[in-house]
């Protein structure tokens, strides 16, 4: 494989696209005259793109034909798509190194007189807030933007590749993406010590959120988290022995998908573009996703009861995710029916999910009527 | 050489390729075979497109999945990949990446054939598109080549031009492997055929000892004849027709053949004729078919 002459021919390539997200991403952040580059407020945009992007990356196994090319090339699999990820990634990195620069200048041209403040107002990120502290703060946010893009890209490329369509990669995202979100509440339920990681809780948050990205943010995960982290602060009441061993196993759960993944083969050329392919491999990831999720958001619900808000999101969630699971098996199986082992994974998933709500549930209100008497 | 040692590919349960062993070592091989008997998911197995279940595949000594093995060959599809919207510039940079390629033998080889350069790929008619990939597949500098029903939907002036480029290559040393169901086309080209029948190797011969043990006969009997009584005479019966008052019939060769026939019924005429490739090629099948069932 010539490197460099697939270099040039795959950023050829891709030029058209990447110039259309430099010109969307330039116009969102520099446009919203307030100069949020990398906050909650705009993390949606890397989040959408560290999505789309990928799906381009991996998109020749999308293609029945492409084995025929891809796969017979004197280059195997995993070093082409290696190339392909670090093109992509160091294109959009530089786009957003310009934009975050240009948008910057655009806002400190703009509005850099110190009357904005006071008309505009700034946030934590904000450039104005960054102008009075100093480059330090600038450097920090713009850091920060490089890692969450990098890991985020990169997390979401690996999850696609192990699809052979667009709709069993974006499948394979979401799932990765519910078991990364619950993966530092699980090392911290399994290991730690609320009282140890007390002030620490809402950084870790902010980097789980962060890395589900649009997931997260849709889900009203992270409002539901600090909610409940809020209560579990009250006492240790959730750290209870039933739930350290529940998170324990969801974390057996995401290191063993991890592994998993990790000793993954790349599919044979046959399954390219077929939406049912590999069903070993997409129903482990799939039933640990919402095993992890159903069982995690349990707890959530049993802390969270009291608060009929929450309650009714935390619900909405349960619904959204089976609609989430069912509409996935149906997807690969092409079929509405589901199998009786599916239906016995399902139903045992549901269960213990319920059985953690009730439990939960009576050891907080024992909790907080204790509190109260 | 590729050796090809008890290769075993399924699709579910089904085994496109089943137990074969099979050595390609030098000069113009001729891959044919019924409609699902194997040939393609075979060139797939070769160059790795498709992982085998059983069994091992080496080119020159590398296994076929490695880097260096992969080097040696290029297969080209009955479908092959082009990018969306590529030009023939276009494709050829993209499998430039990957291959060494003789771009004068390429552009050559274009102009021969009046394709046009910028013209997009994806609009072509199926010849030219064929015409396109077979240039490419002359000019890649690899020692094994592998073409797919590479001469479907191509005139017979292109097809001759093709036949010829494909000799000098195999003059220069390099190893070509292709399916057609256009045996005569092969016929002229090939220095062996290889049979596949239901994934399994039926035959293996060169092309002058490809079918020698079939013999055929045009026969006069004097009253009609029925397979049984061929059957039954102890001569190991392929195929039975009758035109007219004629027989054709096609008979496994053995000792005495034309005596044992002669008991059957008395004949006016018993006379060998010529069976050509494409016949033979049937026969074969009919044969390897029976086997199986």
């Amino acid at each position: 494989m010539k490197i460099s002459n697939f270099i040039k021919w795959q950023i050829k390539k891709w030029l058209p696209l990447l110039i259309v997200v430099f010109i969307f991403m330039f116009t969102i952040l520099s446009l919203d005259g307030k100069g949020v580059l990398f906050s909650s407020d705009t993390i949606w945009i890397y989040s959408l793109l560290c999505f789309i992007l990928p799906i381009q990356v991996v998109s020749d196994r999308f293609e029945k034909g492409a084995a025929d090319a891809y796969r017979a090339f004197p280059a195997n699999d995993k070093q082409i798509r290696r190339n392909k990820i670090l093109i992509m990634l160091i294109s959009f990195l530089i786009i957003c190194t310009i934009v975050y620069l240009l948008s910057t200048l655009v806002y400190v041209t703009t509005y850099g007189d110190s009357t904005a403040v006071s008309q505009y107002g700034y946030r934590d990120y904000d450039i104005h807030g960054m102008i009075e502290e100093g480059p330090t703060s600038f450097l920090l946010c713009y850091a920060l933007m490089i890692v969450f893009v990098t890991t985020t890209f990169l997390f979401n490329t690996t999850l696609m590749s192990f699809g052979t369509s667009v709709l069993t990669s974006t499948i394979y995202c979401i799932s990765g993406h519910m078991l990364l979100m619950f993966a530092i509440p699980s090392l911290v339920f399994t290991f730690g010590s609320m009282k140890f990681v007390g002030e620490q809780l809402s950084n870790i948050e902010n980097g789980i959120i962060g890395a589900g990205g649009i997931l997260g943010k849709s889900f009203c995960i992270d409002s539901i988290l600090n909610s409940a982290f809020t209560t579990i602060r009250v006492d240790d009441v959730v750290l209870s022995t039933e739930n350290a061993i529940l998170f324990s196993i969801v974390f057996a759960i995401e290191i063993g998908v991890g592994v998993f993944c990790f000793f993954l083969k790349e599919p044979s050329g046959e399954y390219y573009s077929m939406p049912g392919a590999v069903k070993e491999r997409y129903m482990i990831i799939l039933y640990s996703a919402i095993g992890v999720m159903y069982l995690v958001m349990a707890i959530l619900e049993g802390v969270l009861a009291y608060s009929s808000l929450f309650a009714v999101i935390i619900l909405m969630i349960f619904i959204v995710m089976t609609i989430y699971a069912y509409m996935s098996l149906v997807l690969f199986n092409k079929r509405f029916k589901l199998t009786t082992k599916e239906l016995i994974i399902f139903g045992s998933i549901v269960l213990v999910a319920i059985l953690f709500i009730f439990i939960n549930y009576w050891r907080i209100s024992d909790f907080l009527n204790n509190k109260t008497i | 050489m590729i050796e090809i040692r008890n290769v075993t590919k399924k699709f579910g349960t089904l085994a496109a390729i089943d137990n074969l062993t099979l050595d390609i070592d030098s000069g113009i091989y001729g891959l044919v075979g019924q409609n699902g008997a194997g040939k393609s998911t075979l060139f797939r197995a070769i160059s790795d497109v498709y992982v085998i279940n059983e069994g091992s595949i080496t080119i020159d000594g590398y296994s076929n999945s490695s880097k260096e093995g992969k080097g040696l060959v290029f297969f080209l599809s009955d479908d092959p990949y082009v990018e969306k919207n590529d030009t023939i510039n276009k494709m050829l940079a993209f499998y430039g990446n990957f291959y060494d390629i003789d771009k004068n033998k390429f552009f050559k080889l274009i102009e021969k054939f009046n394709l046009p350069h910028n013209g997009v790929i994806s609009k072509f008619s199926k010849g030219m598109k064929r015409q396109t990939f077979i240039s490419l597949a002359l000019s890649i500098k690899t020692k094994y080549l592998l073409l797919d029903e590479a001469f479907d939907g191509l005139d017979p002036v292109v097809l001759e031009t093709i036949k010829e480029e494909l000799l000098k290559s195999k003059d220069e040393g390099k190893v070509i492997v292709a399916s057609s169901h256009n045996i005569n086309t092969l016929e002229s080209l090939v220095d062996t055929f290889i049979l596949i029948t239901q994934g399994k190797l039926s035959n293996n011969d060169s092309k002058e000892r490809f079918g020698q043990n079939y013999i055929k006969f045009q026969a006069f009997f004097t009253r009609d004849v029925s397979e049984d009584e061929f059957r039954k005479a102890g001569l190991e019966l392929v195929s039975l027709k009758k035109f007219g008052s004629i027989y054709n019939v096609v008979l496994l060769d053995e000792e005495n053949i034309e005596e044992k026939i002669k008991t059957i019924a008395p004949t006016n005429l018993l006379e060998r004729v010529p069976i050509d490739s494409e016949e033979i090629v049937k026969l074969s099948m009919m044969v390897a078919s029976r086997k199986e069932n």
